[in-house]
């Protein structure tokens, strides 16, 4: 491990792997940090390293893509891996504080500890998170997000329950359901808020993703032979159960979002899986001090890139979905053209990459990364739950789960004039908890503009400091 | 209240003090008051020499304090390091929720019938024949016969849009806030350091920053705090992070079990002297100063308001104000205004 390095790469998704394996074998020290234990982020999560013959049959090409790319990277002495590794926050100077656990030394009992490193060029490739659209019963036991479902299976092996129902708006919802299908686990039934209508309407934006339109037939098809019910149109607006979650009521929405009266249905489950899209992890950029863009299309608050990537901070680089939720190919693409825009800056064009082609696959990517702009519009605008749905939230139920505020205290709150991101979490203490507002801060930002109207600008998005996430003070007294 | 200076200083944060336990009837919030107590925390000898003659002159004007040696100090709190010489003991220190205060202060006025204009850049102050008559905003022109400069670590320059150079200016405060536990501190306590960084800060760079903790209402730790002249920068800083977490726990060790949830950094406004600049600036007729309390800010809120209010309604006021008074910075000029 050095101090400085010529590349720090946070997060080892598709995006940073992609461009850790663009500058691999050019002489530069480059370090790739990331907070779990393995690399390829959640599309890797505990994938069989040699494909089986079956997941040649799997529809998402990335994954063998990941796997090359590890095998690249691992080539080149010069990358190093930090897992299980936290960046905390980022100072002056690109100098990152990094949280390590528990790293085993020589002879030394096991202990964390925090440590500084400085990178030349930044690469933040930070993903994403799950957004939910909260409803009455949403904080029950039993209720989980997609993603927390697909850790559950992928890394621990377990179902979620013996029967699970499925909600929300997300491609990702058919994904899990075959997951849980093919580990013999039971879709109670597929409650998808988009209707038929709706989808079609979105159709136009991937006629050139034909690969999305295959591997959305391939999960529709086995739904289909499987039997799951599957619900259009219908959003689940209550979960209850005794202690944990046991049954759901769901209703049909009309085309604008508003729920139906008297189509109420009640289903008996053994958890609820929700998902409404995504928000892209901004929280370490705002820290490096990069300038952020609202764009309904890319999935609300993004980094503002140029065509380099490189933020409006200086060496700061931003990849995959923090600049554009689009999922793991746009990654791919852009993790390697800001790798290329490095290395374009740091003169690693020469006789082994002459400029012709240098400035070529420059155009190429550009043009890749212009083609996922529909898919990003398609995507986001799917996942969107209706502003009225957010409008729709009944008083009692909690948004802030880790303080434990309701919608009836944020509407007050909002008519009373604090109508900002800011002005609402000093007046209410919304996002002041452990998870400072990472799970409920995009849902306060829907309810605002839900009821206010306001522009997006003048709604704004949470300060973030350090640490990102929680970290023992024992880390900083080790160190 | 053991952090304010003898004199002047002490005696307007005494009256704040009463008038703090109306407010929270007062006011439209829950402002989280409570006389707790404070301890300020001694850690070598000289410390407790200086600060032996410190609470002497403040019992001098009549403040309940005193000194507690190690024993004493941990009946009070059993969480703190043994290695700590002693305290001191003042049972007025209080504590209150700072954005609850705030708020109240707002809803309050706007229940009588203050108007609130948000995102209101000042643009300039308007005068004629040497009056004040209005302020330009980002948000509309306003008319006023007089206009408050309670600009807090800007106000400085808000006095420069009408050539009064008023020595106000930022300080940087860090502040590292834990997760919620359960309660580990009954008083607020600061550190003798924290002492002499607030009214000598040439001791400030030698004798570190001084430290202060509580424990808010709902079990969140607050840990400060720096003391920067660095412009208007609010950012967090490493080296500010790591000697905040590594003085506190020095003192109070099972701060080893608690996590870091957030940081944060605010401007106080500085004033040479220490002591806030409160009232009617000579020059410029009907321009009041209302800033500089640097770290009071919160706590002498009420009494500032009460002071200005009577100010500007021409009432009699009973508290010497000649050390607070705008005309002690000379150097403002008198530039006539036409």
């Amino acid at each position: 491990m050095n101090v400085q390095y010529h590349v720090i790469i946070v997060g080892s998704g598709i995006a940073g792997l992609s461009a850790a394996a663009t500058l691999a074998g050019h002489g530069l020290d480059i370090l790739i940090i990331d907070e779990s234990g393995h690399r390829g982020g959640q599309l890797l999560r505990k994938t069989r390293l040699k494909p089986s013959c079956f997941s040649k049959f799997e529809p998402d090409l990335m994954k063998s893509k990941g796997f090359d790319l590890v095998w690249t990277i691992n080539k080149d002495p010069d990358i190093d891996w930090l897992f299980n590794a936290r960046v905390l926050g980022i100072f002056k100077d690109r100098r990152l504080l990094v949280h390590i656990e528990n790293i085993k030394t020589h002879g030394e009992k096991a202990s964390e500890k925090i440590i500084e490193v400085r990178a030349e060029n930044l690469i933040l490739a930070t993903g994403a998170r799950e957004k939910y659209l909260p409803f009455k019963g949403w904080t029950l036991p039993g209720v989980m997000s997609l993603g927390a479902a697909q850790i559950l299976m992928k890394s621990y092996g377990v179902l979620p329950a013996h029967n699970t129902l499925i909600a929300g708006t997300s491609p990702l919802m058919m994904v899990l359901a075959s997951e849980i299908l093919g580990n013999k686990g039971k879709v109670t039934a597929l409650v998808d808020e988009n209707s038929m209508i709706k989808k079609l309407t979105f159709l136009p934006l991937i006629k050139n993703h034909w690969s999305k339109l295959l591997e959305g037939a391939f999960y529709t098809s086995r739904m289909f032979l499987n039997r799951v019910s599957v619900f259009q149109g219908y959003r689940v607006i209550q979960a209850s159960g005794n202690k944990g979650f046991q049954s759901a009521i769901m209703a049909k929405t009309t085309p604008r979002g508003d729920v139906i009266p008297g189509t109420e249905v009640r289903f008996f489950s053994g958890a609820l899986l929700v998902g409404y899209g995504f928000a892209p992890n901004i929280e370490l950029p705002v820290q490096a001090g990069c300038k952020l863009e609202y764009q309904e299309n890319k999935g609300g608050w993004v980094v503002k890139v140029d065509e380099t990537l490189e933020s409006s901070c200086r060496s700061v680089y931003a990849a995959g979905e923090i600049t554009g939720i689009a999922g793991a190919k746009k990654s791919f693409i852009q993790g390697k053209l800001a790798a290329m825009s490095i290395l374009k800056k740091v003169g690693k064009i020469n006789a082994r990459n002459p400029k012709k082609i240098f400035t070529a696959e420059i155009q190429r990517l550009l043009f890749l990364n212009h083609q996922q702009t529909a898919y990003s519009s398609f995507l986001n605008r799917l996942c969107q739950a209706p502003a009225s749905a957010y409008a729709a939230i009944p008083d009692e139920t909690i948004i802030c789960r880790c303080e434990q505020i309701t919608m009836g205290t944020i509407k007050k709150n909002i008519q009373q004039g604090f109508d900002t991101i800011s002005s609402l979490k000093k007046a209410t203490r919304c996002g002041m908890g452990r998870c400072q507002g990472r799970i409920c801060g995009p849902v306060i930002f829907d309810i605002i503009t839900a009821l206010t109207q306001k522009k997006p600008e003048h709604i704004g998005c949470s300060l973030s400091r350090a640490p990102v996430k929680n970290v023992n003070i024992k880390a900083f007294l080790n160190s | 209240m053991q952090s304010k200076k003898p004199g002047v200083h002490l005696s307007l944060a005494m009256e704040s003090l009463n008038r703090f336990e109306g407010l929270q009837k007062e006011l439209p919030t829950d402002i989280e008051f409570k006389k707790i107590g404070g301890m300020v925390i001694i850690e070598t000898d000289a410390e407790y020499r200086a600060m032996e003659k410190f609470i002497k002159e403040q019992q001098a004007i009549g403040l309940d304090v005193r000194l507690l040696d190690l024993h004493q100090a941990l009946e009070k709190e059993p969480f703190l390091s043994p290695s700590i010489l002693g305290s001191t003991f003042s049972p007025l220190d209080a504590q209150v929720n700072p954005i609850n205060l705030t708020l109240g202060f707002a809803l309050a006025a706007k229940r009588n019938h203050a108007r609130i204009i948000n995102h209101a850049e000042v643009l300039g102050i308007h005068t004629k024949n040497n009056r004040v008559t209005g302020v330009a905003t980002t948000r509309g022109n306003f008319d006023a016969d007089i206009v408050v400069n309670a600009a807090g670590s800007m106000a400085g320059l808000i006095s420069e849009l009408v050539g009064i150079s008023m020595p106000v200016h930022p300080r940087r405060g860090q502040i590292v806030v834990t997760h919620a536990g359960k309660p580990v501190l009954a008083h607020c306590l600061i550190s003798a350091k924290y002492i002499a960084a607030k009214y000598d800060p040439s001791l400030a760079d030698k004798a570190g920053q001084g430290i202060s903790m509580e424990q808010a209402d709902n079990g969140n730790l607050l840990l400060g705090s720096t003391r920067e002249f660095v412009g208007f920068n609010k950012e967090n800083t490493l080296s500010g992070i790591r000697r905040i977490i590594r003085q506190t726990a020095a003192v109070l060790p099972v701060l080893e079990n608690f996590q870091v949830i957030r940081t944060f950094a605010g401007l106080r406004p500085y004033t040479p002297d220490g002591l806030p600049i409160l009232g009617p600036v000579r020059h410029l007729n009907g321009f009041f100063m209302a800033a500089g309390h640097e770290g009071d800010g919160i706590a002498l809120s009420p009494v500032t308001g009460d002071l200005m209010a009577r100010m500007l309604l021409g009432q009699k006021i009973h508290t010497p104000l000649d050390a607070f008074s705008p005309d002690r910075f000379e150097n403002y000029g008198g530039k006539h205004h036409g």
